[in-house]
């Protein structure tokens, strides 16, 4: 059982950095460029680092919990939980000190950049799990 | 043993990432050196504390935060070390370390600028050191030199026998 969380974790991270470079270079013509804030080794980091914790918990609810369905419902609010939290992580975090002229004129823009990536392991793990995950 | 290898792939993964995010300091390997070059004298800092975090692709996230302590100044010369902690010199009995912490880390042509807060004798600076960077043993050197006012840190008096201006050389290995 554990090995399907895992493969979902484990797709799901690929899945969302995909997501976050495509968003990430997409911001960045458009609006300004962060990437010396964001490359795509962290990028990779922080999605797996969010679906490996979510892989672990899935599965020690789904052991713990007998009831199938109270076990989903605290594990998705759980996981959503963490992703709101998430939001107030980055507004109470310092801004990074940028060294390119445009990222330092546009610094009050990063934490709001920062936001949509927040839901991305969330977002990605619900959209493949019916493919990985039986019920 | 099938049953524990996605939960120990799943521990590694969790830890890897963890590292990379959190920027885990790079240890600093033994057979570093710092160096204080002049006519007269010349000698080093035997011993080097402190942290260094150093990411070629996550130059935002380094930081260099060292202390040197003044006990181990090394002229090879015990009366000259025993001086160099007086009052009119270091005045190791009050300030025991000379610290230098970063506050940004910059990539040049040739190198590095890692610009920070020297701190000597109770005086804080502003300064910004050039390092080189070179790939050796599967982890990473830094080195450089730049000169340093000893007067400016109200070290010693000026124009005296020893040269204001220090040359001070690093050499420091670091696991990746």
């Amino acid at each position: 059982m554990f090995k399907n969380f895992f493969f979902l974790g484990l797709v799901a991270a690929f899945a969302s950095t995909f997501l976050c470079i495509g968003y990430t270079e997409m911001y960045y013509s458009l609006i300004v460029d962060f990437s010396e804030a964001n490359g795509i080794l962290l990028l990779f980091s922080y999605s797996l680092l969010a679906l490996m914790v979510a892989c672990m918990l899935a599965f020690a609810i789904q052991k713990a919990i007998k009831n199938q369905k109270i076990a989903e419902v605290l594990f998705n609010l759980l996981f959503a939980g963490a992703s709101v939290v998430g939001v107030f992580v980055v507004l109470a975090a310092k801004d990074p000190d940028f060294q390119t002229e445009n990222a330092q004129l546009f610094a009050e823009f990063y934490k709001g950049f920062l936001m949509p990536m927040l839901f991305f392991p969330f977002l990605t793990w619900f959209t493949l799990k019916p493919l990985i995950i039986r019920s | 043993m099938k049953a524990i290898i996605y939960p120990l792939l799943a521990g590694t993964l969790l830890v890897t990432s963890a590292a990379t995010i959190f920027n885990v300091n790079n240890k600093i390997e033994d057979g570093y050196k710092i160096k204080f070059e002049s006519k007269d004298p010349t000698g080093t800092f035997d011993v080097m504390n402190g942290t260094i975090n150093f990411d070629e692709n996550n130059l935002v996230g380094s930081s260099f935060d060292l202390s040197f302590p003044i006990s181990s100044i090394n002229t090879e010369n015990k009366l000259r070390d025993k001086k160099a902690q007086t009052s009119e010199w270091f005045d190791a009995a009050n300030y025991p370390n000379a610290t230098f912490k970063s506050s940004s880390v910059v990539k040049t042509d040739k190198g590095y600028h890692v610009k920070g807060t020297m701190t000597i004798k109770g005086v804080s600076k502003s300064l910004t050191v050039p390092m080189l960077v070179k790939e050796k043993d599967g982890g990473l050197v830094l080195y450089g030199g730049f000169g340093l006012n000893r007067i400016d840190f109200k070290v010693g008096k000026p124009n005296g026998a020893v040269p204001d201006v220090m040359n001070v050389k690093f050499y420091i290995p670091i696991s990746k």
